[in-house]
């Protein structure tokens, strides 16, 4: 079980986070969102025992971190928000030295995970494009099959494609029973595979809850083209732009909002994620 | 591959260039030793007219330089402390600084080692690192001595001059490792301990004789392995030498203490 109470960090007199609680148990995903600076990262910095807090607990397995971080490291896999690794090695070489450092590596599982991310392991790190770092940053973290995983918006750089097969995988180690914290800015990913959430801004959690309360939250801007307008439109929130029309739709009226859409004529519809940040004001209101 | 393999493999290169620097100038100073030696009276008549200060911040004495070992102790030896001076700082600093500069101390430091275990194999490597290049030093230089040099020397003296540029290297090399850990900048910490490298080397030769100075000798570690006074005694300065040391070794232990508790900023 992960537990955050109250955590508060300052970079001397600048605010890193104020207040910041959460909990995650077994078989559990928590989806920590914000936008850019709002805390996620010295929250998981915490939680990776690089950064001591100045009030509040980090609790992993019931350790204090950063303290008793030495007890818990063999359970944790980390995806750090930007990748950073031996730039004069070769994959190959960075996969034996990530083994050196476990008792016991499942070269099975180690075999796969390069077979699904598609792992180039001939090329040295500083070869790598973003999104091929990222799948050995996915692999080095995964592959000794932590209880606890920590990921610092790990799909950034990602292609569709791969970050589907990551959905997959992190929702393979939800099955065996991990403790995951899934840091984004990207609220639909989040809904995608996550259970709970904590929004945060400022540093403070703003909001938290399952995701189905989140669904309340979230909403799609849906841009319709020469949209001939019906009566039965009118009860969802829009505006006309140049003879576009845009709706707001919260998720969970999504559904029926496009029942009533397939009724009348239109030319081009374009769906949309509003920025994290608009949701926020939002909240604010 | 583990750390120790990793550090050794990605640092072996930067130490056999300066393993050939060091064994090829210890070549050619051996190799000339003879001939200046027979050649050196018109060089010593020259040099009884200068002042004694002027020969002192040259570190250059008219009774060593008569001797086989006094070319190399006072001309070789500036050099051979301020490269191995400069190998500790910048192989520590790539060590250490290196992992925060390439921001890849993140990635070791969530790995299940503890930071001491980590630390530890770090100063370990860098440890094997400066005293390879102190044993092909004492090695490569008690060999062409010896098949170069006809005339009578001491291997006391030869030896006492490779243990001084072990202390040397040590000594900055700690030095190295926790202004890495302070400034988390390999060039940054290049920079400063360079700086105090040089300001205690020519802080020290150049104020010789100096009265005022005093202070600028007596504060820098070279003023207690003077290869002057070591030609003269035919001994070395063995007991400043292993105080340099402890002082290095508490250095590294106060590295490792800030290392343990300190906040990782990226």
């Amino acid at each position: 079980m992960i537990i955050v109470k109250n955590l508060k960090k300052y970079y001397g007199k600048n605010r890193g986070i104020e207040d910041v609680s959460f909990e995650i148990n077994e078989g559990e995903i928590l989806g920590l969102i914000g936008p850019n600076g709002a805390g996620k990262t010295t929250t998981i910095r915490i939680l990776t025992g690089f950064l001591s807090p100045d009030n509040g607990k980090a609790l992993i397995s019931n350790k204090k971190m950063p303290f008793e971080i030495d007890l818990v490291k063999e359970n944790i896999g980390y995806i750090p928000g930007e990748v950073n690794f031996y730039g004069e090695m070769r994959v190959k070489e960075f996969l034996e030295f990530n083994r050196s450092f476990y008792k016991n590596i499942d070269l099975n599982y180690e075999k796969e995970l390069i077979k699904i991310l598609g792992i180039e392991l001939n090329k040295k790190f500083k070869a790598l494009s973003l999104g091929n770092k990222k799948k050995v940053a996915i692999l080095q973290a995964l592959v000794h099959k932590p209880k606890y995983l920590i990921l610092d918006e790990p799909t950034n750089g990602l292609d569709p494609l791969v970050q589907q097969k990551f959905y997959e995988l992190i929702l393979k180690h939800k099955q065996m029973g991990a403790v995951i914290l899934f840091s984004s800015h990207i609220l639909s990913e989040v809904e995608k595979i996550c259970d709970t959430f904590a929004m945060i801004k400022d540093g403070k959690v703003i909001k938290s809850g399952t995701i189905d309360s989140l669904r309340d939250i979230s909403k799609k801007l849906i841009y319709i083209y020469d949209l001939v307008f019906t009566e039965n439109l009118k009860r969802f929130d829009y505006k006309i732009k140049e003879n576009v029309y845009i709706f707001e739709i919260k998720n969970n009226d999504l559904k029926d909002f496009l029942n009533e859409l397939v009724k009348t004529e239109f030319k081009d519809i374009e769906i949309k994620n509003p920025a994290l940040e608009d949701i926020f004001l939002e909240l604010y209101k | 591959m583990n750390l120790i393999k990793k550090e050794f493999k990605y640092n072996l290169k930067n130490l056999l260039i300066w393993i050939t620097v060091i064994v090829l100038f210890n070549l050619m100073f051996s190799s000339i030793t003879d001939l200046v030696n027979n050649q050196n009276s018109l060089v010593l008549s020259f040099l009884e007219k200068m002042p004694e200060t002027f020969l002192k911040a040259f570190n250059l004495d008219l009774n060593t330089l008569s001797r086989p070992e006094g070319l190399f102790g006072s001309e070789g030896m500036t050099f051979m402390f301020i490269f191995f001076g400069i190998f500790g700082i910048t192989l520590a600093s790539k060590i250490f600084a290196g992992e925060f500069d390439n921001k890849t101390i993140e990635y070791l430091l969530i790995k299940p080692f503890s930071r001491k275990k980590i630390f530890s194999e770090k100063v370990f490597v860098l440890s094997i690192n400066t005293f390879l290049l102190f044993a092909f030093f004492l090695l490569t230089i008690l060999l062409f001595f010896k098949l170069f040099v006809s005339e009578n020397y001491s291997n006391i003296v030869l030896v006492s001059f490779s243990l001084y540029l072990f202390v040397t290297e040590f000594f900055f090399a700690s030095l190295s490792i926790l202004i890495s850990l302070i400034t988390k900048n390999k060039k940054l910490t290049n920079s400063i301990v360079m700086g105090i490298l040089f300001f205690m080397y020519f802080g020290y030769s150049v104020t010789q004789g100096v009265k005022n100075a005093e202070i600028i000798r007596k504060i820098s570690i070279f003023n207690y392995m003077s290869t002057i006074d070591t030609i003269k005694n035919l001994n070395g300065f063995y007991l400043n030498s292993f105080l340099i040391l402890v002082i290095s070794i508490t250095v590294i232990f106060i590295s490792m203490k800030l290392f343990e508790k300190q906040n990782i900023l990226l």
